[in-house]
């Protein structure tokens, strides 16, 4: 390596150059600077998360926007530096303490703003893509597609031998197009859960599931046969289990993995298999549009059905309302159909005009991964760490995770890519349709054409 | 008021003139404060706008003319920044792609692409990286390296190897191998301290962020060594590389993507565009779309349809329902009225977010009270005239509390002589309801029912947040048979498989020449203008 | 104000009534029994009918009652009647960090109360101008303002968005983000959202007051100020609860300007509450609903009797 010949390597990676996280016009532009600083002294009047030491930091909320602003806060921190992290309610509270070792090692202080559940993705997008923003946000890692489409967040170049230590599919979800965007720290995805006063035994199978909820409800013990959200404009993440039990889908799969967005294959025949099915539970009345958000797990509390096709998220109220229960995987169809579900892995994105990239990174590369954040993040949301070790750490102190985990076995990952907002409408409309009682290789056809040509459109 | 001459003004107050130039000052001031900093900001838009403001409020105040201004001013540069401005915005939006995929300028995409596109060498060692500057040069201005390291081959001793770490210095030149004298190891195996070399901490490191990150040092051809963290670096290639004079995109594997139509599309025609795109003018294009888009053009028509349907029965049933508890409660033998009409306006008091929410779990065909209690099976957000009916039914009993309110006032304008004499006359109640008050009370309301037209006709919330614009037919997952055009508008903007602002924006300004006419023509039949000349 | 009353003489009962002789009548507040008649038959079934509109009116309500008593903070969409009693809902919000329900009352305070002022005054001056003094442009610059309001404001958010973010990088106090940068945009619609009706209502002010108090030498400013916003209070009041009830409530703006809890308006905050982790707050989100009901009931009740004076008048000339 002793040449020198950097002027022919040099055209070479010209290229490589230039990529500098497609951030570096934006340094350019005086106004950057001062709109993350007039970010930063925001994030710390979450009253909600900060706890003690926050006197100063109060003070520097008041003078929002001035000078003392910026330089309240953590010494170590006394030149500004600083990274903005976004979350929900909930991950913003377990997130916040989980940062006190990275500012420890490194000097750094980090700010979690609050931002509204479902706000977030389209604000982050929206403030990214204007050169504003946080450094990092946490997020669900279907909105992958559409974050790249806009470049608003930036690759995540994460050691193979760190990616090793994840649930493989959760680092299949964060790659989009080859490349790798983010880090997951959770996988969750929909699972059988029973409440095990009334329906005491593991259903063998959906026919077994519709025959003990039939005579539950002939015998008056329960209203429904299943509990499990559709609504009126259908649910394709819900119904999914069901019409991909036969191997079809939404897109095939490529060789190099992921999906092709170019076309859809919600009329193979595999798919038509697993509608079939949909028109089956429709019939008998285990599903229906008229069960949807508002209603599903206060049925299932109320014990007006003994078994619900839920997540992770309905545990609490689940727990609240006194319900013995127990989480399986949604059964297989007796004939073989296998129901694996959609998964769904939220994770830390890097937005693409940090200031702080290096930082940014050095926070989700370097400690996301590290079982002490995947662990507190499991204490606040309660999904499954994506992280192997901190996976195995937890279930020794929770068996609701062990069997979420054998929930999620043999699901693939929601698809990331963009064509896949062109599909949610239809197809859920389609699943609600077939509930419904329309024919579903009509059905599906239909929507095969609607989808078609949006994909075509694009 | 004493016996001022005619003509001659009344000596104003000296407190009134000294708050008068007080305010003034105190505008001309905040004027001058905010000019300043947006200067320091460098948005020359804001300046010019502020130092206008300023000019004009000095103008306008300053002097004895001009009093019409004086009243409109405040208001017209609130409505011109915050309304007229983000207005003309949208509709020059409405000339464009933009929407998800074509958010970025061409050169943005351009780098964002390839960016995008960098990825470590298969098998590539992986760096401890430390960013280091010479000793004793300014962090600001030094020439970066990057000093590397990485686990030495089994057994490798010599100068550049310790603790079994290989130690380089990388440059924009290339890969040197670093001797070892004087170098100390951090607890991860980056190189904490070299001589002539000055190591940066992170947040030191931070200040040349950007540069670090466009650093790359050469090895082998077209690979490069880039950070990957602050401490760590990664062998890598940008895949795909931009050729400005062909304005084309070409891979590593060779395919060559031409730029059409806001995108990168495969030259051969097979297989996806790049994703990232960038935003175009497209002329009429959105306009023409929705007049040739069969899917949205009988969309239109038919959630047009609806959209006038819907307001006109909207103000009509609320109208009706809300004169006649007026009617009701308009009796002063009647006791308790206060305690009826604050309870009656709870439904306009609530926010709708709520109320919206309840109705649509009452309306359920299985679970919902309104089956429940009238024995009917119906499928209320279902079935498309079912969906309808609900959605009718919800905004009666949203909206009949303010025309009650309304008629409640305007009752009491009406003279008591008038009905009276319809009485005597020998008119019955219900003729002189109809032949005496309501005629006198349509005059009276008619502006309020056409300002109560217009809400409804862009009643946005009630749509969105009760049947979401549904139910769906089979064939079209885009039209809903209760959407109503501005429903219609966002789910293209913001929720359909591809979100399109532009197409949007051009929708809006349709919706906005309908209303406006349709409004105009509504005030012009109640004459509310003919007062003005 | 000099209309016929042509309705007034008996056997002239005109099937349409040209002008309204309105506005000067004042309510007599008692009943005048029609002579030859003997008084109707008492007020029971107005009370009855009274009754059913209060059961239209509020059976949804009870859902919402029902929901925030009930513990488990579901909603019962079969029936009204509370499960369980207890008011830990409305406890639990009330402590909660996560979400600071009092800071959000405070914000919708500010906005909502300082946007009614201005939006009121911008409205009365604006009205001013377009009542009582003589300009060019008047029948077009009201017919303008009209179409402003017309225009399906949800769809120009982005860039009223886009615009507070450049602000927001040069004056950080007005950006995003901030209740004064959201009560901005709100004022932006006063002159055009309230202007018909407060015309409309000045207008019925005599202009001979105003001749006579220039003629006493009085300036324009004097008028205004110490013998028009007095006169016209009532329609002050009016355009008052009407405003304050809009912006008390919207949240459509308000969620994509406040992005901060603490910054949140009672309207963003409870709708983010309800849509956060699917449902899990319903119970915290309808108690919080149900105290967000009262203020505008409590300025309702307020100004119930210039009220009912404002919209009469205003409305009809």
């Amino acid at each position: 390596m002793k040449r020198t010949t950097g002027a022919i390597a040099m055209a070479g990676i010209t290229a490589l150059l230039l990529t500098a996280c497609g951030g570096d016009t934006e340094s350019e532009d005086p106004t950057s600077p001062a709109a993350d600083e007039a970010d930063a002294p925001e994030g710390d009047d979450e009253g909600a998360t900060s706890d003690a030491g926050d006197a100063a930091d109060e003070t520097a909320a008041g003078g929002e926007g001035d000078a003392a602003g910026e330089t309240a806060g953590a010494p170590a921190a006394s030149d500004g530096t600083s990274l903005v992290i976004w979350a929900d309610d909930l991950r913003a509270a377990a997130i916040e303490p989980l940062t006190e070792t990275f500012t420890a090692d490194t000097g750094v202080e980090v700010k979690v703003q609050v931002v509204a559940q479902e706000k977030l993705r389209e604000q982050f997008k929206d403030a990214v893509g204007q050169g504003a923003g946080p450094d990092i946000t946490i997020g669900a890692h279907d909105w992958l597609g559409e974050l790249v489409q806009n470049n608003v967040v930036a690759p995540v170049q994460i050691a193979p031998d760190v990616a090793e230590q994840f649930v493989p599919e959760s680092i299949e979800a964060v790659t989009f197009e080859g490349q790798l965007y983010a880090v997951p720290y959770s996988v969750e995805s929909l699972a059988l859960i029973r409440n095990t006063d009334l329906a005491p035994e593991v259903p063998a199978s959906m026919e077994e599931l519709v025959e003990n909820g039939q005579a539950m409800v002939e015998a008056g013990d329960t209203e429904l046969i299943l509990a499990q959200e559709l609504g009126k404009e259908g649910n394709a993440y819900s119904m999914y289990p069901y019409v991909s039990a036969y191997g079809g889908g939404i897109f095939p799969l490529l060789e190099e993995g992921g999906f092709d967005g170019s076309k859809a294959i919600l009329d193979s025949p595999e798919t038509l298999q697993g509608a079939e099915k949909l028109a089956w539970l429709g019939e008998v009345g285990a599903l229906s549009t008229n069960q949807d958000a508002s209603n599903v797990i206060p049925n299932f509390i109320d014990g007006k059905a003994a078994y619900m096709v839920s997540g992770p998220w309905a545990i609490d109220q689940i727990t609240e309302g006194g319900i013995n229960y127990a989480i399986d995987p949604i059964p297989d169809f007796a004939d073989g159909g296998e129901t694996a579900p959609f998964l769904g892995v939220q994770t830390f994105y890097v937005s693409a005009e940090s200031l702080n990239p290096q930082i940014a990174q050095t926070f989700v590369q370097e400690y996301v991964p590290t079982e002490e954040i995947q662990v507190g993040m499991f204490e606040a949301d309660r999904r499954p760490p994506a992280l192997t070790a901190a996976a195995e750490q937890v279930q020794s102190q929770d068996e609701d995770v062990e069997a979420w985990s054998a929930a999620a076995e043999g699901g693939t990952p929601m698809p990331n890519i963009p064509q896949m907002n062109a599909v949610w409408g239809p197809l859920g409309k389609a699943t609600a349709d077939i509930v419904g009682g329309a024919d579903p290789a009509e059905r599906m056809a239909t929507a095969q054409t609607e989808v078609a040509s949006a994909l075509g459109g694009r | 008021m004493s016996q001022a001459p005619v003509g001659q003004p009344v000596a104003t107050p000296p407190w009134v003139l000294a708050v008068k130039w007080l305010l003034i000052a105190l505008t001309l001031a905040a004027c001058t404060y905010l000019a300043w900093l947006a200067v320091e900001g460098g948005s020359w838009l804001i300046v010019t706008v502020v130092a206008f403001l300023a000019m004009s409020v000095l103008v306008v105040y300053s002097t004895r003319r001009g009093i019409t201004m004086k009243y409109l001013l405040p208001g017209l540069i609130l409505l011109a920044l915050f309304q007229v401005w983000p207005i003309a915005y949208t509709v020059a939006t409405a000339f464009t792609n933009y929407g998800d995929g074509h958010s970025l300028s061409k050169e943005e995409a351009i780098e964002a692409i390839q960016a995008q596109s960098v990825r470590p060498a298969p098998d590539s060692a992986r760096y401890g990286m430390s960013v280091a500057i010479p000793e004793g040069e300014e962090i600001a201005t030094a020439e970066l390296s990057f000093l590397l390291t990485r686990p030495a081959q089994e057994g490798a001793t010599g100068e550049h190897v310790v603790d079994g770490q290989e130690l380089f210095v990388g440059t924009l030149e290339g890969l040197e191998p670093l001797p070892v004298e004087g170098v100390t190891l951090r607890g991860n195996g980056t190189i904490g301290a070299a001589p002539g070399y000055r190591v940066l901490t992170l947040v030191e490191a931070n200040e040349r962020a950007q540069d670090v990150s466009a650093f790359a040092v050469p090895v082998d051809g077209d690979l490069g060594i880039k950070a990957a963290t602050g401490t760590q670096a990664f062998v890598g290639r940008a895949t795909t590389t931009y050729n400005p004079d062909a304005d084309t995109m070409t891979t590593l594997e060779g395919t060559v993507y031409v730029a059409r139509d806001g995108n990168f599309v495969p030259q051969d025609g097979q297989g996806p565009a790049l994703p990232t795109g960038w935003t175009e003018n497209v002329g009429l294009d959105n306009f023409s779309s929705i007049f040739t888009d069969s899917t949205l053009r009988n969309g239109f028509v038919k959630i047009f349809v609806w959209n006038l349907v819907f307001p006109l029965l909207s103000v009509g049933s609320t109208f009706l329902l809300g004169m006649l508890l007026a009617l009701l409660f308009n009796d002063p033998r009647l006791r308790g009225k206060g305690i009826y009409r604050s309870l009656l306006i709870l439904p306009y008091a609530l926010p709708i977010f709520v109320t919206a929410i309840v109705w649509a779990a009452m309306f359920n065909q299985d679970f919902g009270m309104i089956n429940e209690v009238t024995g009917l099976n119906i499928d209320w957000l279902g079935d498309p005239w079912a969906a309808r009916a609900a959605v009718l039914i919800t905004n009666l009993w949203l909206g009949f509390p303010y025309m009650f309110l309304i008629c409640t006032g305007a009752l009491q304008s009406i003279p008591t002589d008038v009905r009276e004499a319809a009485s005597v006359d020998g008119a019955g109640p219900f003729r002189t309801l109809w032949s005496v008050v309501m005629p006198l009370l349509l005059v009276a309301v008619g502006p309020l029912l056409v300002a109560s037209f217009a809400f409804n006709f862009n009643n946005f919330g009630l749509i969105y947040l009760l049947t979401g614009g549904g139910p769906f037919d089979a064939t079209n997952s885009q039209v809903g048979n209760t959407d109503l055009l501005i429903t219609f508008a966002y789910r293209l903007a913001l929720e359909s498989g591809t979100p399109n602002i532009g197409l949007a924006s051009a929708v809006s300004i349709i919706i906005f020449l309908l209303v406006g006419a349709l409004s105009y023509v509504g005030f012009r039949q109640s004459k509310a203008l003919e007062e003005v000349n | 104000m000099s209309q016929p009353t042509a309705a007034g003489v008996p056997g002239a009962v005109p099937a349409e009534v040209p002008g309204p002789a309105v506005g000067t009548v004042p309510d007599t507040g008692t009943v005048r029994v029609p002579p030859g008649q003997k008084p109707r038959t008492g007020v029971w079934w107005r009370h009855a009918l009274a009754v059913l509109a209060l059961v239209w009116a509020l059976f949804p309500v009870l859902f919402i009652l029902s929901a925030a008593l009930n513990p488990a903070g579901t909603l019962n969409s079969a029936s009204p009647v509370p499960t369980a009693f207890s008011f830990d809902n409305f406890s639990d919000l009330f402590a909660s960090q996560t979400f600071p329900f009092w800071s959000w009352f405070r914000n919708s305070l500010v906005v909502a109360g300082l946007g009614t002022v201005f939006q009121v005054f911008i409205g009365a001056a604006a009205a001013f101008a377009f009542s009582r003094l003589r300009w060019r442009g008047r029948r077009p610059g009201l017919m303008a303002l009209l179409l402003s309001q017309m225009f399906p404001a949800l769809l120009a958010f982005p860039a009223l968005y886009l615009m507070f973010l450049k602000i927001g990088d040069v004056l950080p106090a007005i950006g995003l983000n901030t209740l004064w940068g959201l009560l901005l945009v709100y004022l932006g619609g006063a002159m055009g959202a309230n202007v018909w009706l407060l015309k409309g209502y000045f207008d019925t002010i005599p202009k001979e007051l105003d001749e006579a108090a220039k003629m006493d030498g009085a300036s324009h400013a004097r008028i205004f100020f110490t013998m028009t916003l007095r006169l016209v209070a009532p329609i002050l009041a009016t355009v008052g609860i009407l405003a304050f009830v809009a912006l008390w409530g919207e949240f459509l703006l308000a969620s994509i300007f406040l992005l901060d809890q603490e910054r949140r308006t009672l309207g963003v905050g409870l709708y983010s509450l309800n849509l956060a982790d699917r449902n899990k707050y319903f119970g915290m989100f309808c108690a919080g609903a149900l105290i967000a009901s009262l203020p505008p009931v409590v300025v309702y009740l307020t100004l119930q009797k210039q009220l009912i004076g404002g919209l009469t008048q205003g409305s009809v000339k």
